[in-house]
């Protein structure tokens, strides 16, 4: 390839960022605990609005810990639908699939764990904590319905952050006036090997619906998260 | 005639192939690895030296992102935190220290920067405005081609002093940024440093701090 070739293939490539980038307008919604000293977060996501009509956009509702300092570095665990990134699939049927994702050394991975497993009504368990893996060692241990489904190596032995998120990765489509209700929300502390009340949500800017909250109340134990329905 | 001439043609060729040869080995054992069995990597990185993977995965082509919150959302000052051998007075690259999150078991997270980190800076504004963060987090047995390994090719092993250290060229961030981050351990903290700078000029810091 010549120089030239390789400038133009460069450029393009810049140019193809600056389009994606204009045009990206993902929404989160997020409930959020912050702490210098936390390693583990557990809870049930309940799927409750089924975006029948997903095209060419992701749903995720990933439950999340932010290792080491805030931002950079997390691990998350949740169900997603729709596009697929990196070494995640697409899924376009009416299932959810349970996949995990992250950074490390702020290297964005993302691996599907069981394709099509939930509909509305369900109601997957996850766990993310820093404990002795079935390896043996110590680790960041990934659980789908208290089954091991990843041990991660990582630089930090503590978080400063878990977050309960619902997230899209693009534009929404005009259904996809969706909530996700966390319910039996803990998280833990780095020595403690106790389980914590997750605490009433803050929620995380921007996009949110804070005056919509869980039929059941508000509770430290309840997150109850909403992306409106498009104008 | 002809002959001698080609004979001194081809030893030429030959020095200049053992020449090559031996700055090629020199580059690799210093830059590849920057570190052999037993020394000290002390030594500046040259800018340009490091040969780092083109791949990257675009901000939108994640399928999460952490919520971004404020580093210092009460925007309290920095407490007093004991200065340690690396930085030990509390300025790096030539930025102070600004604000520092003590943690459980030991983390600390030291921000340092040109301005005061205000209650609405997130770490992607910090680091995109030039701000240099390090970690330390008490992993025990903490071992770099382990680390390296866990995240994959883009990984690559450098010499921190007389340490292995893992260093990354992260994905970009909302605004396109691009920070560099190498963790190291000292056999009872592990560090990484995280910062929009060079990989050299990254991995000359650490070697800074490590090596005095």
């Amino acid at each position: 390839m010549s120089r030239h070739m390789r400038l133009a293939a460069v450029a393009g490539l810049l140019s193809a960022l600056l389009v994606a980038n204009a045009v990206y307008a993902g929404e989160l919604s997020a409930g959020i605990k912050l702490a210098t000293n936390l390693d583990g977060l557990l809870g049930r996501s309940d799927i409750r609005t089924d975006p029948a009509t997903v095209t060419g956009i992701g749903y995720v509702h990933p439950m999340q810990i932010d290792i080491g300092g805030l931002g950079g570095d997390f691990l998350g665990i949740g169900t997603a639908k729709g596009v697929g990134v990196a070494s995640c699939a697409n899924d376009y049927d009416p299932l959810w699939t349970v996949y995990r994702d992250g950074e490390l050394g702020g290297i964005y991975h993302c691996y599907d764990i069981a394709v099509d497993v939930y509909g509305v009504g369900g109601t997957p368990l996850f766990e993310l904590r820093r404990t002795v893996c079935s390896n043996g060692n110590t680790r960041w241990v990934l659980y789908w319905n208290s089954v091991e489904k990843a041990c991660l190596y990582s630089a930090s032995a503590s978080a400063s952050a878990v977050s309960v998120v619902l997230e899209t990765t693009g534009p929404g489509t005009t259904d996809r006036d969706i909530d996700v209700k966390y319910y039996n929300l803990y998280k833990n502390f780095t020595g403690s090997g106790t389980w914590y009340a997750f605490g009433n949500c803050d929620f995380s800017p921007p996009s949110y619906k804070a005056d919509f909250y869980s039929l059941d109340g508000l509770s430290d134990y309840r997150c109850h998260l909403w992306l409106d329905p498009m104008a | 005639m002809t002959v001698r001439v080609r004979l001194q043609r081809r030893n030429y060729s030959t020095l200049a192939l053992l020449i090559v040869v031996t700055l090629a080995i020199v580059a690799v054992a210093g830059v590849s690895r920057l570190m052999g069995p037993g020394a000290t990597a002390c030594s500046g990185v040259a800018e340009g030296a490091i040969v780092e993977s083109q791949d990257f995965t675009p901000w939108e082509s994640r399928r999460s992102h952490l919520p971004e919150y404020p580093i210092n959302p009460s925007g309290s000052p920095l407490a007093p935190i004991p200065a340690d051998s690396l930085v030990p007075n509390n300025t790096l690259d030539g930025l102070p220290l600004q604000w520092a999150s003590v943690g459980g078991n030991g983390a600390l997270v030291r921000y340092f920067w040109g301005v005061p980190l205000g209650p609405t800076v997130t770490a992607w504004n910090f680091w995109d405005g030039g701000g240099i963060e390090l970690e330390r987090s008490l992993v025990e047995g903490w071992a770099a081609a382990d680390y390296a390994s866990e995240i994959g090719e883009r990984a690559q092993i450098v010499g921190v002093g007389s340490y292995e250290g893992v260093l990354t060229w992260a994905d970009p961030g909302p605004n396109g940024g691009r920070p560099h981050h190498l963790s190291w351990s000292d056999g009872t903290y592990t560090y990484t440093l995280i910062a929009e700078r060079s990989a050299a000029r990254v991995v000359n810091l650490a070697r800074g701090m490590v090596c005095g």
